[in-house]
């Protein structure tokens, strides 16, 4: 259960969302426009996940 | 993006013409792309033979694909640009071979069809789009004039003179057994007085103020990076070669051999290279070697120049920088490889993004401001869809690097992260982007590399002693004053940048004109010599990340404001001619064991030509062709320690009966092992002798010095 949470078919996606929201973010700031509070929320979320799983692969596989 | 234009002019001599004329060329160069996707097109699909089909799909690799992007958005024909052309084109060749690779079967000719193809259509539009009812080529008043004709006629009649003196100077210097000195030692007095020809001319048409001297820099680019291609019969480097051998195992086969090499991990630049060498039909990319440093170094120069004029450099100024760079770029890190190709994305992000994204250092954190001291910086940047489009393509160029090297990632992280803390860039989030790219690839797309060598990555965090050991101690150390004087001569060049960049940034700090961006780009490399050793080659990377700001800065120094005076100049063109014997040293002083001669070759060849898959070849020291071919079937090892009849013994018990053994002793591992290693000059006699006394071993073939022996059963 553990290697299927934290496998590449999981993590892949979650990279992909969480780096797609921090450009986003730097679109938006760029623009000067309000940025809404629930893409820094996600951001934030995505990236601790994605820390979480990137250390915990780490500590499974090394 | 006007400030991004190398083409405004300074001084009395200014016009505007130059910029009319660049973009009306520019009509000519979407029309050759246009071509040129068309030409590549029936190549590829034809399977041609034509001897012309490795160029033109070179130079539409290289170029083609990242202009017809950045002209279908309306960009301005700049140099700007034109080098972000050639790096957009890197990056769609590394991501769409990284995605065949990993996903896509590996179907390399349909892609070749749709690339050629699609750029072919989407040209023609754009063109039909900006030229809807012609062009007319302008002439710039300027050139008519007699100063500007005189200063032309200098400039071509120094490249001219100049590369007649080096061209001869090469065919009198031996080409082969070089002494420990490397090229220096054995170069033609000839070619001295070229390179001083050449330089004297740079500085006397840059001393004018005329665009010409980019011609000058030109030929001291090819001059000074060109001279192991133009001269030795052989490309040079064994790592190059296995870097071929990489490519052409992706060209064969489609996979990845994570298991044998790290460098799978991260094999964009790779995978790039073997649809390269599919749509050009080669049998490998050797042929790209011997002037892979050529294109590299001519690049970084165009980057360095345009960084500096970012840094309010003059143009000529910016000339002086790069011509600098070239002479002073003696890492040799500028071969065919991945770290090449990512220095150069590194430098287009960095300069980009400070021409695209600037922000103000004078109103940063006040502790900052205080204590750096920045200059102003009002500059405006892009606003709107270019660039939401600019930074779409800085996000790509980001994801193309990260796959294609381990260390360049962290050097532009750190880069970039001291850029938004001094607030020279108005991007924030693109540092967190960098991180979360960088550790997802590391985690998820490298695992092969670190699972069960964890300890490899993180092991000598910290440890600094141990890290100075390995980067300077042990490549400082020799019995051989010769080979000392070449370590001497590195560590002179680094100093020299360092130093001289320290001192430039000192006079401005008290001027209250810092320039901030340099001096984070000059620091952001060295946070990772107290990370990772990477093999004792941190130092060296560290070394070439921070030559480029070094070298704007020194510029700056010996060259300053806005019209510098005819003493400045000639203490510049002192300082270029006294640093290029210097630069030769160091840059090739490793050429005894560097350069492979014929015989070096003639053995590799009977080696793949006799050894079957499965094979086994032993080597005394890396220094030989390794891996040039069939890189799964045929693997590598060093020998063991021990006397050889200990060295035979284990050859036997762990290899004989599951794989064919080979040893293979050659002249360029004869040439490290007395350079570099400090053996006796005739270790490697002492050694094969030793092995055949042993009476396990037949004699497959000798060539010269070097012998290809093969184990046979007790």
């Amino acid at each position: 259960m553990t290697r299927t949470l934290l496998s590449v078919a999981v993590g892949v996606p979650i990279a992909l969302v969480c780096m797609a929201l921090w450009f986003l973010i730097e679109l938006l700031n760029l623009s000067g426009r309000k940025r809404p509070e629930l893409l820094d929320r996600a951001a934030v979320v995505t990236t601790a996940v994605l820390i979480f799983m990137v250390v915990a692969r780490f500590a499974e596989y090394a | 993006m006007n400030s991004a234009q190398l083409l405004r002019r300074d001084g009395p001599t200014a016009d505007v013409a130059g910029v009319a004329s660049l973009a009306d060329t520019a009509f000519f160069v979407d029309l050759a792309c246009v071509v040129v996707s068309l030409v590549a097109f029936a190549l590829i699909g034809t399977d041609s033979d034509i001897w012309i089909r490795p160029s033109i799909v070179l130079v539409f690799t290289l170029f083609v694909p990242g202009w017809t992007i950045v002209r279908r958005f309306g960009a301005p024909a700049s140099a700007l640009f034109y080098i972000g052309a050639v790096g957009l084109s890197m990056v769609v060749m590394i991501l769409l071979g990284e995605s065949l690779v990993l996903f896509g079967g590996w179907k390399w000719f349909p892609l070749g069809l749709a690339l050629t193809a699609g750029c072919c259509v989407v040209g023609t539009r754009t063109i039909g789009r900006l030229y809807p009812v012609g062009v007319s080529l302008r002439r710039s008043p300027w050139a008519n004039t007699y100063a500007a004709q005189r200063v032309a006629t200098v400039s071509v009649c120094a490249v001219v003179t100049g590369n007649m003196f080096v061209v001869v100077g090469i065919r009198l210097t031996q080409h082969q057994g070089f002494g420990a000195l490397g090229l220096v030692g054995v170069l033609s007095p000839v070619f001295w007085i070229g390179l001083a020809i050449l330089a004297g001319g740079l500085v006397y048409v840059c001393y004018e103020r005329s665009r010409w001297a980019w011609l000058n820099v030109a030929a001291l680019v090819t001059a000074l990076h060109g001279l192991p291609g133009m001269l030795e019969p052989n490309p040079r480097f064994n790592v190059a070669y296995v870097h071929t051998g990489f490519v052409e195992h992706i060209a064969r086969d489609g996979t990845l051999l994570r298991g044998l090499d790290a460098r799978f991990s991260w094999a964009g630049f790779f995978a790039a290279g073997g649809l390269i060498q599919r749509w050009t039909g080669t049998d490998s990319l050797l042929w790209l070697v011997r002037y892979a440093p050529i294109f590299y170094n001519g690049a970084a120069v165009v980057l360095v120049a345009l960084l500096a004029r970012r840094m309010r450099a003059t143009e000529m100024q910016s000339v002086a920088a790069a011509a600098l760079f070239s002479c002073v770029n003696w890492i040799g890190q500028d071969y065919f490889a991945p770290q090449a190709t990512a220095f150069l994305l590194y430098l287009l992000i960095v300069t980009v993004v400070l021409y695209a994204f600037p922000g103000d250092p004078s109103h940063a954190n006040a502790w900052v401001v205080r204590l750096a001291r920045p200059a102003m910086d009002r500059a405006r940047g892009l606003r709107g869809r270019e660039a939401a489009l600019v930074l779409a393509g800085c996000h790509l160029l980001v994801v193309a690097l990260i796959v294609s090297h381990q260390l360049t990632p962290s050097f532009l992280l750190t880069a970039m992260f001291l850029l938004v803390v001094v607030n020279a860039t108005r991007l924030r989030a693109f540092p967190v982007f960098i991180a979360v790219v960088f550790f997802a690839w590391l985690s998820f797309g490298a695992a092969a590399y670190w699972a069960g060598h964890f300890e490899n990555l993180t092991g000598s965090v910290g440890k600094v002693g141990e890290l100075v050991s390995q980067n300077v101690g042990k490549r400082t150390e020799s019995p051989l004053f010769a080979r000392r004087v070449v370590l001497a001569s590195r560590i002179a060049l680094a100093l020299f940048a360092w130093v001289g960049a320290s001192v430039s940034i000192v006079l401005q700090w008290r001027r209250r004109s810092t320039p901030i961006a340099l001096v984070c780009l000059l620091v952001a490399p060295f946070p990772m010599l107290v990370l990772q050793p990477y093999g004792g080659e941190m130092a060296l990377r560290v070394c070439y990340f921070s030559l480029p700001p070094a070298c704007i800065l020194i510029t700056q120094l010996v060259l300053p404001g806005r019209w510098a005076g005819v003493r400045r100049w000639a203490v510049y063109g002192v300082a270029l001619l006294a640093l290029t014997p210097v630069f030769v040293t160091a840059r090739f002083g490793n050429e005894s064991f560097e350069a492979f001669s014929n015989d070096d070759i003639a053995l590799i060849r009977t080696l793949y030509d006799v050894a079957p898959n499965g094979s086994t070849v032993f080597v005394a020291t890396q220094q030989t062709v390794e891996y040039s071919e069939r890189v799964a079937e045929v693997r590598f090892r060093s020998l063991p320690r021990g006397t050889p009849a200990e060295v035979t013994a284990l050859l036997q018990q762990k290899y004989l009966g599951k794989t064919r053994v080979f040893v293979v002793l050659s002249e360029s591992q004869q040439a490290h092992g007395v350079v570099s290693l400090g053996r006796p000059a005739d270790w490697m006699q002492l050694l094969r002798r030793g092995l055949q006394d042993t009476g396990q071993y037949r004699v497959v073939a000798e060539v010269g010095v070097g012998v290809l022996l093969e184990l046979e059963p007790a």
